[in-house]
C-alpha cells in the first residue's frame, strides 16, 4: 500500500459538488427503492404504521451511513478475497448495536419491529452501497452517500406507512385523523391496507407515479 | 384445506409445513427475499434454479441455526460447557449470518466438486442467497417462535418451498406479460408489484379457513 | 504490504472479529440493565392496562407510571398446586426458577388497590400458544372474582393484521364484563368465538367475545390457554371467594 491511495489534502469544501451529488442523487433521480429496486425485503412488513416505518427508515439510514464510514476508512486494508464477509460482519455489528439501543430506550417499537431489525443486515441497500460506493470513496463522502440513500429509502417508506395507517386504521402516528362523522356515515377502515397485498398494490402505484414524473421507462 | 388443517393440532408437523408453504408464505406475507425475487423472476428457468437453491439452503440453515441458538446463544445454553450463566443472545444476528454464509460457501464448493452440471445450473444463484433476507428471516422466525428441532426442519423446508412456489408462479406470469400493452412508467417494477399483490391475495385466502 | 497473502488475510479476519466482538460485548453489557428496566416497565404498564387505569397510548412520563404501579399494586406468589399464597417465596425467587415444573407451579399474581388502599382487582398472568408463538398477557378480574375487568396481550409473534390484532385495545375492551363462572358458579372461562357474538343468547353474551377475523387458530389458542390458566388458579380463587 502506498501513499497514493490517500486523497489529496488540498482544500476541498465539506460540501463540494461530489458531496452534494452523493446526498441528493439517491433522493429522487437514483432512488434506491423506485429505481434500483433495492431493500424492499424489510421495507414492506413494517409499514403498517407510520411510526414503525420512520424508525425502520432511521435505522437503515444510520446503519448505512455508519457501515459506509467504517468500511470506507479501512477499505485499503480489506483483502479482496474476504471483503464480502468483512462487510457482512461490520453491518451485523452495527445492526446489533442499533437493536440493543432500541431495546433499551424504545422497548415498545423494538417489540413491534421484532425480527425486522435483524433483517436490516440483509437489506440490499446497505450491502449494495458498501460494495458500490464505500469501497472506492473516502469516508466523509461515503457517510453522505449513506445518509442520502437512507433518506431516499425512508421517504418512500413514510409515504407507504402513512397511507396504510390512514386507510387501514384511520389514524396517523396514533392520532385519529378520520373524523368520527365519516364512520357514522358508514365509512369503514380498509382492512386490506393492513395486510400484505395492500402494501404490494400501494408500492406498485407509488413506483408508477414516481416513474411517470421522472420519466424513467424500463426496457 | 380447512378440513386438513383441523385434523392436525396447531403444533403438529404437517400443520407447520402447510402453513409455512401457503398461509404464511415467507415472500407473500412477510415480504422476505424480495430483492432476488424481483431480479430473477423475469425468466422461468432461472426462477426454478434459484427456487431450488433456496429450498436447499433454507432446509440446511434453519436446523443448523436452531442448534446454534439452543446450544450456544440462549441464556444459560452453554451449561453443557460448564458456563451456565452465559447469555450470548446479543450475538444472534452475527452468528446466524455467518453460519448462513458458511453453509452457502460449503454448498457451492461441494456442488462444484461433485456435480459440475448442477453447478452450471445453480452456481450463479448460490452467492445471491447469502444475502437473501428470506434465509436469515427464516432462521430469525424459527428462533422467535421457539420451534423444536423437528419443527425447524419442517419449517425450513416448508418456507423454502413456499418461496420457490411464489417466485416460479410469478416468473410464469411475468413471462406472459412481456407481450401485454402496459403503460410505460408502469412497466417492469410497477406492474410486478401490483401482480404480486394479487397473487398474495390469492395465497391469503388459505388463511380464512 | 501484500494484502492478498494468506497470513495477512488471516490476521485481518482475526483482528476484525476481535474488534467487533469486543465492541458488541461492551454495548450489550452496558445496556443490559436499561433493557431489563424497560422490559419490566412494559410488564407493569400492561398490568395497569388490564386493570384499566392506564391506556396504551398514555402520555404520562414513565416515572409517574412507575410510581403509580408501586403505590397501587402488590405482587404475591401463588402456589397453584395447593391453591394458596406461597409463604416464604418472593417474586425474585420465581424469576430465578429454572425448571418448567416450578415455573408452572409458582406464579405471580398482582393485586390492585383503589386509591384509598382497598382491594380492587386481581390480575392473573396468562400465556399459551397461538398460531405461531407463545402469547403472553394479563387477565384482570373484578373483586367478585367472576367478572373480567380487562385483558391485555403484550407479547406475541402472531401475524400483524390477523392474529396480531389480539393486542388491539378495541378488541381487548370487548372482554370487559364477561363472566368466567356459570350460573352454578362453576368455572367456564371466556371463549373467543368464531365470528360475532350473538347478544340474544345469554350464555354467549356472558362468556364469549368476538373472534379475531381471519385468525381462527389464534382465537382458539387464546380460548384454550385462558381456560387452562384459570383452571390452574381455580384453587386459589375459590379459596378467596369463600373468605
Amino acid at each position: 500500500m502506498t501513499a497514493t491511495t490517500t486523497p489529496p489534502v488540498a482544500k476541498r469544501s465539506l460540501f463540494g459538488k461530489d458531496e452534494l451529488k452523493a446526498i441528493k442523487d439517491p433522493l429522487w433521480d437514483n432512488n434506491p427503492i423506485a429505481l434500483q429496486v433495492l431493500g424492499i425485503c424489510s421495507a414492506l412488513a413494517v409499514t403498517t404504521r407510520l411510526d414503525k416505518a420512520l424508525v425502520m427508515g432511521i435505522g437503515v439510514t444510520l446503519v448505512t451511513a455508519l457501515a459506509n464510514v467504517i468500511i470506507s476508512t479501512i477499505r485499503n486494508f480489506i483483502p479482496n478475497k474476504i471483503r464480502i464477509i468483512v462487510q457482512l460482519v461490520v453491518v451485523s455489528g452495527v445492526v446489533i448495536v442499533f437493536d440493543q439501543i432500541l431495546k433499551a430506550y424504545m422497548f415498545d417499537l423494538s417489540k413491534q419491529l421484532s425480527v425486522f431489525v435483524g433483517l436490516i443486515i440483509t437489506n440490499c441497500i446497505v450491502m449494495g452501497r458498501l460494495e458500490a460506493y464505500a469501497m472506492s470513496n473516502p469516508p466523509w463522502r461515503s457517510f453522505l452517500d449513506g445518509i442520502g440513500n437512507g433518506l431516499g429509502y425512508m421517504w418512500i417508506l413514510a409515504i407507504v406507512g402513512s397511507i396504510r395507517e390512514i386507510f387501514g386504521s384511520g389514524k396517523l402516528l396514533g392520532f385519529q385523523v378520520v373524523p368520527q362523522a365519516l364512520y357514522d356515515a358508514g365509512y369503514v377502515n380498509n382492512g386490506l391496507m393492513v395486510l400484505a397485498p395492500g402494501a404490494f398494490l400501494l408500492l406498485g402505484i407509488i413506483v408508477w407515479v414516481q416513474r411517470s414524473i421522472s420519466g424513467y421507462v424500463e426496457k | 384445506m380447512a378440513a386438513m388443517l383441523c385434523l392436525f393440532s396447531d403444533e403438529s408437523l404437517p400443520s407447520v409445513f402447510l402453513r409455512s408453504v401457503f398461509v404464511e408464505n415467507i415472500l407473500l406475507s412477510f415480504f422476505l427475499g424480495m430483492c432476488s425475487y424481483l431480479a430473477v423472476s423475469k425468466r422461468v428457468d432461472s426462477a426454478i434454479g434459484l427456487g431450488i437453491a433456496v429450498v436447499f439452503v433454507q432446509a440446511l440453515t434453519v436446523p443448523m441455526n436452531w442448534a446454534l441458538q439452543t446450544y450456544v446463544l440462549n441464556e444459560g445454553a452453554l451449561g453443557w460447557a460448564g458456563i451456565p450463566d452465559s447469555d450470548l443472545s446479543y450475538l444472534q444476528f452475527l452468528t446466524f449470518i455467518a453460519s448462513i454464509a458458511a453453509v452457502v460457501q460449503v454448498v457451492e464448493m461441494a456442488v462444484d466438486k461433485f456435480s459440475p452440471k448442477l453447478y452450471a445450473a445453480l452456481g450463479i444463484f448460490l452467492p445471491l442467497i447469502a444475502v437473501n433476507c428470506a434465509i436469515l428471516g427464516g432462521s430469525l422466525f424459527m428462533a422467535e417462535r421457539k420451534y423444536d428441532f423437528a419443527q425447524s426442519v419442517t419449517y425450513g423446508f416448508g418456507s423454502g418451498l413456499g418461496w420457490a412456489l411464489a417466485i416460479v408462479s410469478m416468473a410464469t406470469i411475468r413471462w406472459r406479460m412481456r407481450t401485454a400493452n402496459i403503460p410505460g412508467p408502469l412497466r417492469g417494477l410497477g406492474i410486478t408489484f401490483i401482480t404480486t399483490g394479487l397473487v398474495a391475495m390469492a395465497f391469503m385466502t388459505f388463511s380464512g379457513i | 504490504m501484500n494484502t492478498s497473502s494468506n497470513g495477512y488475510v488471516m490476521g485481518f479476519a482475526v483482528t476484525v472479529c476481535v474488534v467487533i466482538s469486543t465492541a458488541l460485548a461492551f454495548t450489550a453489557t452496558s445496556l443490559k440493565s436499561t433493557q431489563e428496566a424497560a422490559a419490566e416497565f412494559d410488564r407493569q404498564k400492561n398490568v395497569m392496562m388490564a386493570v384499566g387505569i392506564v391506556k396504551a397510548d398514555d402520555t404520562r412520563p414513565r416515572g409517574e407510571l412507575e410510581a403509580l404501579y408501586k403505590q397501587r399494586f402488590a405482587e404475591v406468589v401463588v402456589d397453584t398446586k395447593d391453591g394458596v399464597v406461597a409463604a416464604g417465596k418472593t417474586v425474585e425467587d420465581v424469576q430465578k426458577m429454572k425448571s418448567a415444573e416450578d415455573k408452572k407451579r409458582y406464579r405471580v399474581v398482582v393485586l390492585s388497590k383503589t386509591e384509598d388502599g382497598k382491594p380492587d382487582s386481581y390480575v392473573l398472568p396468562i400465556s399459551g400458544k397461538g398460531l405461531w408463538s407463545t402469547i403472553y398477557g394479563y387477565l384482570a378480574l373484578e373483586g367478585d372474582l367472576d367478572h373480567v375487568r380487562g385483558v391485555t396481550f403484550y407479547k406475541h409473534g402472531e401475524t400483524p393484521g390477523l392474529g396480531g390484532e389480539c393486542e388491539n385495545p378495541a378488541w381487548c375492551a370487548t372482554w370487559s364484563g364477561k363472566s368466567i363462572l356459570d350460573a352454578q358458579k362453576k368455572l367456564v372461562g371466556v371463549a373467543v368465538k368464531k365470528g360475532k357474538v350473538d347478544g340474544s343468547i345469554p350464555a354467549e353474551k356472558a362468556h364469549k367475545v368476538d373472534g379475531l377475523s381471519g385468525a381462527t387458530i389464534t382465537s382458539n389458542g387464546i380460548t384454550n390457554f385462558v381456560l387452562a390458566d384459570l383452571k390452574a388458579f381455580d384453587g386459589y380463587l375459590t379459596g378467596l371467594r369463600s373468605k
